[in-house]
């Protein structure tokens, strides 16, 4: 947890950004691979930036269902808390191989 | 995919695996057996299973001319390591390695590599196909195809699992 943000949970930062980062599918429906989310409060949950994103950009809302969502190299789930300067990762169904 | 195995007897060559650093499971290079087979040969070993997966011609009834795959690096290098873990774990062999990789691919290049050695061959068949299967559900790797008309289309794929 970055220094700024002292013992987190409840602490109010208005205006802050959240940066999305989308991969697969998902950068077509978005149009880019990384978006700027507008959050009012940090930490936020992920459930929180997800609808942000979806007010954003409304065709994200058919894919969220299947997406994971990762923060660095773990996927987390939809209560987790994105603290400042961390990116939310999505990841729509895959298809390596 | 087309899919290839074989169970070559012969000696390997022996060679360094990549570079003497941490193995790199992804990768933009074009992926090469011969180092991997050296890496992993084993005196204790009487199979040798090898899967390929290549950039197939067709798709889903469409002509495919060429695929850029697309991973988010620092999950899919975890999620590989994992998975040979699991692999390892799961069945009585002795190696599992497997390579990805990405950036853009043209018809026949191989995408991926799993290589795995094991005392007898059923086992090394069975965590073969168990690794690659494995890799197509978990890891985040997205393919993009082009086709001749000219358009492109992410490939439908498998979700994680989501929290």
């Amino acid at each position: 947890m970055p220094a700024e943000m002292g013992n987190g949970v409840g602490q109010q930062t208005v205006g802050h950004q959240v940066e999305v980062q989308c991969f697969g599918i998902l950068v077509q429906v978005c149009g880019a691979s990384r978006h700027a989310v507008e959050v009012t409060a940090l930490p936020a949950t992920v459930a929180s930036v997800l609808e942000r994103l979806a007010e954003d950009v409304p065709a994200v809302r058919d894919h969220l269902a299947h997406t994971a969502c990762a923060i660095g190299d773990q996927i987390v789930k939809r209560d987790a808390l994105l603290n400042a300067g961390e990116t939310l990762v999505l990841l729509p169904p895959v298809s390596g191989g | 995919m087309h899919e290839q195995a074989s169970n070559p007897t012969g000696p390997v060559a022996s060679a360094p695996v990549q570079d003497a650093g941490q193995p790199v499971r992804l990768t933009r290079q074009a992926l090469e057996l011969d180092p991997l087979l050296g890496a992993t040969e084993s005196p204790e070993c009487g199979a040798l299973v090898v899967f390929a997966g290549t950039v197939r011609l067709h798709n889903d009834g469409r002509r495919v001319t060429a695929i850029n795959y697309s991973a988010y690096a620092p999950l899919a290098e975890k999620a590989i390591a994992e998975i040979e873990q699991a692999t390892l774990e799961r069945f009585d062999i002795t190696r599992c390695e497997i390579r990805h990789r990405i950036g853009d691919l043209a018809i026949g290049d191989m995408s991926v590599v799993v290589v795995v050695r094991a005392p007898h061959r059923a086992a090394a068949f069975e965590a073969g196909r168990y690794a690659i299967d494995t890799v197509k559900h978990q890891v985040p790797i997205w393919k993009y195809e082009t086709y001749a008309d000219g358009s492109h289309a992410y490939v439908k794929g498998c979700a994680l699992h989501a929290g």
